[in-house]
């Protein structure tokens, strides 16, 4: 037959084209498949991650509320239980004509022990001081009030180079210590308990670390992980990073780098 | 002879298969991408004229030239409408110019009523090259989870299939002319195949919430 030759190159090249076509179709078809679901998955990891971290702020403002209501109980109620008990044997004492002195002494005490208590509630709800003076000033405020109430010292390193961030940053990050500080107190069996703030190139720095036991990161222990969780909403509400560093007998180290916007006045 | 009218009736005929979709959603495909139509009208207008021409029998080969440029400028420009992404890159517009010149010279330069127009391979290569774009830019910037409910995916499909099986027919047109029928019972299927695709994606199109 003649160009027999042509007819075969036609044929075969035209069906070899066309199954290289078929299977790109198919291809595009199941890669575009698989992209589909691997955004379905990253999209309900996400939901996830974000209802745990709902969850995780719920759960300290509970605690907050609840930390409060245990010292409006614990702490400022039989203050002022005390105060009046003193205040009716003042009255008795004013009313046998004895000497009153000593008791007045006494009740003055007591109400400043009360104002004290009242004045770490209120630090505990909002700080006042960080719009005005900053984090460090706070910080440093807070921790030498703190460091007169129980044996673990409480200490502030804080570079000249760290400026006023935004307050709401300053904010986040006194939030950050308060969960950490809590954690410190409740689990960590720690002496020192150390806050570093500094400024590298374009972040803000800080280091949270004790000296206490530690724990594995790899089993951290679940009351320990809610404060974690809450720690690491607020650093992702700032944009920023983190790391923890702990071991057991070892202490606990947490680096946050945070993008630096200084406020400016 | 009535195999060879049986298989240009088939390959022309497939245009209804659009039309039909185009007559029923006429407003709202206009809406959504008039460029769509009017390939619909422009197949339509070319197929009634090669199957009056050849009943006629009248050489089409001069036409050979001007309707794959034609062709080319009507799916390019639907395509550009169902892409999310940009179309006429630089590369593609520098190639789609070449094509134009080489077809234009071609024209002026060769008697096309004797052999079939060389350019038509390059615009063919050219289109496959375009429609794999259309694919990468498909899975770039994917335009819903189901590819099975996107128009371009089967616009795309219709002419990467079309483009690619018509490649060595058009190539190959000038050392086949002895087996014309033969070579062209392949492309019946082909524009049935592209006819239907241009359908289900107008179809699509419809369908997807604007």
């Amino acid at each position: 037959m003649p160009g027999s030759d042509e007819i075969v190159v036609f044929f075969g090249g035209t069906l070899a084209l066309l199954l290289l076509t078929g299977g790109m179709v198919v291809f595009v078809l199941r890669y575009s498949r698989r992209i589909a679901l691997h955004q379905e998955e990253l999209m309900q990891q996400r939901e996830k991650q974000q209802a745990e971290m709902l969850e995780a702020v719920l759960q300290a403002q509970e605690n907050a509320l609840r930390q409060v209501s245990e010292e409006l109980h614990d702490g400022l109620a039989p203050d002022m239980m005390a105060v009046n008990q003193q205040l009716f044997l003042y009255k008795k004492m004013v009313e046998k004509g004895e000497d009153t002195t000593g008791q007045y002494q006494t009740v003055k005490e007591m109400l400043r022990q009360a104002t004290d208590t009242a004045r770490h509630l209120s630090h505990q709800l909002t700080p006042a001081n960080i719009e005005r003076f900053g984090l460090a000033a706070t910080l440093r405020e807070v921790f030498a009030t703190m460091n007169q109430t129980d044996e673990l010292h409480r200490e502030l390193q804080a570079e000249d180079s760290f400026v006023r961030l935004p307050v709401r940053d300053e904010l986040m990050l006194y939030r950050i210590v308060q969960e950490l500080l809590h954690n410190t107190m409740k689990y960590a069996r720690a002496s020192t308990f150390t806050v570093q703030l500094r400024v590298e190139g374009q972040q803000a720095v800080m280091v949270v670390s004790d000296n206490g036991i530690g724990f594995s990161t790899t089993a951290t222990p679940a009351n320990y992980g809610i404060g974690l969780k809450n720690v690491e909403s607020r650093v992702q509400v700032l944009g920023g990073e983190w790391q923890l560093t702990s071991a057991p007998d070892r202490g606990t180290s947490f680096v946050f780098k945070i993008p630096f916007h200084p406020y400016k006045i | 002879m009535y195999f060879t009218k049986l298989i240009s009736f088939l390959s022309a005929g497939a245009v209804v298969i659009p039309l039909a979709v185009v007559l029923f959603y006429r407003g709202e495909l206009w809406r959504r991408n008039k460029f769509l139509v009017l390939l619909t009208g422009y197949a339509l207008g070319c197929e009634l004229l090669f199957y009056g021409l050849a009943s006629c029998q009248v050489n089409t080969l001069g036409l050979g030239s001007l309707v794959p440029l034609l062709d080319f400028i009507c799916c390019m420009l639907a395509l550009a409408g169902l892409m999310k992404g940009p179309l006429w890159t630089r590369p593609v517009l520098v190639l789609s110019v070449g094509y134009f010149i080489c077809a234009v010279v071609e024209c002026s330069l060769y008697q096309l009523e004797r052999s079939y127009p060389v350019t038509d391979t390059y615009g063919n290569l050219l289109r496959i090259g375009i429609c794999l774009y259309a694919f990468y830019d498909l899975t770039e910037h994917p335009q819903g989870a189901d590819l099975t409910r996107v128009p371009l995916f089967y616009f795309n499909t219709g002419l990467l299939v079309y483009s690619s099986g018509t490649l060595f027919l058009f190539a190959m047109m000038n050392q086949l002319m002895h087996v014309f029928a033969l070579s062209w019972l392949l492309h019946a299927p082909l524009s049935i195949f592209f006819y239907s695709m241009l359908a289900k994606s107008m179809v699509c199109l419809v369908q997807t919430k604007s």
